[in-house]
């Protein structure tokens, strides 16, 4: 890439100057005095692709990003699953087919929130094995959800911190039966900060603020070792990224648009990881 | 914190306000201190001129709200934010007492400070209908966090709100999950 930048000292602070190729904004970022030309290039261009990477998340976090859309789910090149917000016409087919499998939902209590998401998947990636049907719901999790699943309202607290998000999603087998709950959060980058995660991937290439994690509880208070990170980047860095690491780049070569999320799983107890998932979003007008 | 409205002053009270060492030589001819009251060079002053004179650019109060966008993916933002001239995000969180940066620039106001509880960064922004340069002030204070303008990334954008159309901002990374100035009540605001 090689953005051209300029430097220039600010109370003694070295500040690295230079315009956004795409979006044309200025900006400058304090950096160490002793760094080499090459380092300084390097931290300009992660610069210009965290700005890239701060468009996509403005154009996507809108209030309403997650209504009438559908999301491809990219893995190893191709589409492997793709899942519909509730108050498109396609969900209704997922809709009806949990509740015909699951009695405990109702139709009403899936579509309640235009915001709720569902999508089915078959063994694309472990600990999946069989045709199962996701549920996201745009809701916290309450305390007797995650209770059921084995957690707690302190699982994903330090301190008095709560790094839980505000959604969380329910996989549904549908040979087995069997439930398990995702519950999603954040996790300060800062040492002293409690780490919910192990082995996590080394450098993966996003902004921090556009970080987050989501684990797999079992009913039976097991909890997977597979463990997802959800995080805004850019088609660049992660090409770049996928082979450093020796793995597949997530989308063909036929796709451009950048993903308004990527995903990285891995095994929390080997730091094995088994795939790169691209979240291709496309909004209906309708 | 501004100089007294009344009573005797010393030369000492002006150097420090004016952000020099107690104690340290001075004199009220000195830029620094001129500037607390906006002199020239060699220009007759008293003592009492400097009734009430502060170096803050700003010295207020921010009472914090707080945003958890409905998605749910990015975390509660917290502190205060001004939809309307920031022109970021959905709607507004909490309200500061005063936001005018007239010793930046003038006209310039403060439309944001918030603290995000996934990026773990502190956000400034600050909008004119002219270009903010990254100059002008040196550290932000809220309550008892210090924030100096050299450690931040800096960047320039356009928006299309009417009067505001030019949006600087500042933001410190790695502040932790929880916002350095709480979720709730009121707090104070410096920047000099």
């Amino acid at each position: 890439m090689n953005t051209e930048y300029t430097e220039r000292l600010d109370g003694g602070q070295l500040m690295l100057c230079f315009t956004g190729v795409l979006s044309g904004n200025y900006y400058e970022i304090p950096v160490d005095g002793n760094l080499t030309d090459e380092e300084k290039q390097e931290a300009v261009d992660d610069a210009v692709e965290s700005g890239l990477a701060n468009m996509i998340y403005e154009e996507n976090m809108s209030d309403r990003f997650t209504e009438n859309f559908r999301d491809q789910v990219y893995m190893d090149g191709e589409i492997k699953r793709v899942d519909y917000s509730c108050d498109r016409p396609e969900a209704m087919e997922q809709i009806n087919r949990l509740v015909e499998a699951f009695p405990e939902y109702t139709i009403e209590q899936l579509t309640a929130s235009p915001q709720n998401v569902i999508g089915n998947y078959g063994n694309y990636r472990p600990p999946y094995n069989n045709s199962s049907i996701s549920f996201y719901d745009f809701r916290t999790p309450d305390v007797q959800t995650l209770i059921k699943y084995g957690a707690s309202m302190t699982t994903y607290m330090d301190y008095n911190d709560d790094y839980l998000l505000g959604w969380h999603g329910i996989k549904h087998d549908l040979v087995t039966g069997k439930k398990q709950a995702k519950f999603v959060f954040a996790q300060g980058i800062r040492p002293s900060d409690k780490k919910f995660v192990r082995n996590f991937p080394p450098q993966i290439p996003t902004e921090n603020r556009h970080r987050f994690f989501a684990k797999l509880h079992n009913e039976d208070g097991t909890v997977e070792p597979w463990v997802d990170c959800y995080f805004v980047s850019t088609i660049n860095w992660m090409r770049d990224w996928c082979k450093t690491m020796g793995l597949t780049f997530p989308l063909p070569d036929d796709v451009t648009k950048d993903p308004w999320c990527f995903s990285v799983v891995w095994n929390e107890d080997t730091g094995e990881i088994n795939g790169v998932k691209a979240y291709l979003r496309h909004r209906y007008e309708d | 914190m501004a100089l007294q409205a009344s009573g005797s002053i010393s030369l000492n009270d002006l150097h420090v306000e004016a952000g020099g060492t107690t104690g340290t030589q001075a004199s009220i001819n000195d830029s620094d201190i001129r500037a607390l009251i906006s002199k020239a060079s060699g220009a007759q002053s008293t003592f009492s001129g400097f009734y009430g004179a502060s170096s803050s650019i700003l010295s207020t109060t921010m009472t914090i709200g707080s945003y958890t966008d409905s998605g749910g993916y990015s975390g509660t933002n917290s502190g205060y934010n001004d939809v309307s001239k920031s022109a970021l995000d959905v709607v507004s969180w909490g309200s500061m007492a005063a936001t005018g940066v007239n010793g930046i620039q003038s006209g310039a106001i403060v439309a944001q400070i918030s603290h995000n509880t996934v990026s773990q960064q502190l956000q400034l922004i600050i909008v004119d209908n002219t270009t903010i340069a990254n100059s002008g002030w040196t550290s932000l204070t809220v309550n008892s966090t210090t924030l100096n303008r050299t450690a931040a990334t800096f960047g320039q954008t356009t928006t299309t709100v009417s009067g505001y159309t030019k949006r600087s901002l500042w933001f410190w990374s790695n502040t932790g999950v929880t916002s350095p100035f709480g979720t709730s009540g009121t707090v104070s605001v410096t920047i000099v």
